[in-house]
């Protein structure tokens, strides 16, 4: 079960929920809204190794243009983790009204994970981006059964992070 | 929880959900079927900023179709108005639709209990789509939260402002 405003400011409140830095504007009826962290990579092909290579961009206070047909790393600007709800990071509904994908199929956040998340940004048409711009959400989710420490390996970097699918 | 068919119907009939016009015809196992209302909206300009007011104009769609060309982006909205005060909804394309590459949404499924109103498609078709007037587009299940709905006002909008505001309260924090 998704938690409400209210339940989520509970949460908060008593550790369950970690969201930094918190703003208390950002919490919705069943979610909090999260801001695009500066940090963006943009994917300019692969390497001899078939490692996918990235151009470092920092986002200017006046903006970025993010260009259809390209991929992009972001980042959420806040630090969100629970050690007892999942938790699901999507888009905003005034964002996907401008053709941005923030995430390609991967939403789900794991108990017991706390880092800035990286986003996988791409457009339908060209639009300008502006560093903490609220661009999603985060939903929290009641568990059923025992909770164990995540161990997966791209939970231990915030940032823009690149996929560490291929390395050992 | 995910509401069922059944559920849905029940409470469409007790006045927990309101959905209008409603045919009890597309209630399904755990969703109700949206339909495409005529008018299509596409934004007129080139290129768009998420910070500024991006004009749009509309164009009807006729009754033998409109063909999406892929790659391209349209705002339609659904045909019925959707009262929620209790629930949940998240937006799903009904199958066949997923299966011609048409996105209804564009990573953002999630409608807060409180929404009042048309439910709004983001269009991307992947390919070339002809769609049709008052087709059945898209499904929308419904999920009971935990906790009490508190509906905050959405009137506030995001400005260059309040992102000066927001930057200058936050602290440093750590990686």
């Amino acid at each position: 079960m998704t938690l409400t405003g209210p339940a989520i400011r509970d949460a908060i409140d008593r550790g369950a929920i970690t969201i930094t830095p918190f703003d208390e504007l950002a919490i919705g009826e069943i979610s909090v809204d999260f801001h695009l962290g500066r940090e963006l990579k943009r994917c300019i092909g692969t390497d001899g190794y078939n490692r996918h290579q990235f151009e470092a961009i920092v986002i200017p206070d006046d903006g970025y243009e993010l260009q259809p047909g390209e991929f992009y790393l972001g980042h959420t600007s806040e630090i969100i983790g629970s050690d007892m709800y999942a938790m699901r990071l999507t888009g905003k509904r005034s964002i996907g009204r401008l053709g941005l994908w923030i995430q390609i199929d991967a939403d789900l956040g794991h108990t017991t994970a706390c880092h800035q998340w990286t986003l996988e940004l791409r457009c339908l048409k060209p639009v300008r981006v502006y560093p903490e711009m609220p661009i999603g959400q985060v939903s929290f989710k009641a568990n059923l059964g025992t909770v164990l420490p995540y161990a997966g390996r791209h939970a231990k970097h915030s940032g823009a992070q690149e996929s560490l699918h291929f390395e050992r | 929880m995910k509401l069922t068919g059944t559920e849905i119907d029940q409470r469409v009939r007790n006045g927990d959900i309101g959905i209008e016009p409603f045919d009890p015809g597309f209630v399904s196992s755990n969703s109700y079927d949206l339909r495409l209302a005529p008018t299509l909206e596409y934004y007129t300009q080139a290129t768009l900023d998420a910070r500024g007011h991006n004009p749009t104009a509309e164009t009807t769609i006729p009754e033998e179709g409109f063909v999406l060309p892929a790659g391209t982006l349209w705002i339609g909205r659904s045909v019925e108005r959707v009262t929620s005060p209790k629930f949940v909804q998240v937006l799903h394309a009904k199958s066949g639709i997923a299966r011609l590459g048409l996105h209804v949404h564009i990573t953002a499924d999630l409608i807060a209990p409180g929404h009042d109103g048309h439910i709004e498609f983001h269009l991307a078709p992947t390919v070339d789509v002809r769609v049709y007037p008052n087709q059945p587009i898209a499904q929308l299940s419904f999920e009971l939260p935990l906790g009490n709905v508190v509906t905050r006002d959405r009137s506030q909008t995001w400005s260059a402002d309040r992102a000066a505001q927001a930057n200058a309260n936050r602290g440093e924090f750590t990686r």
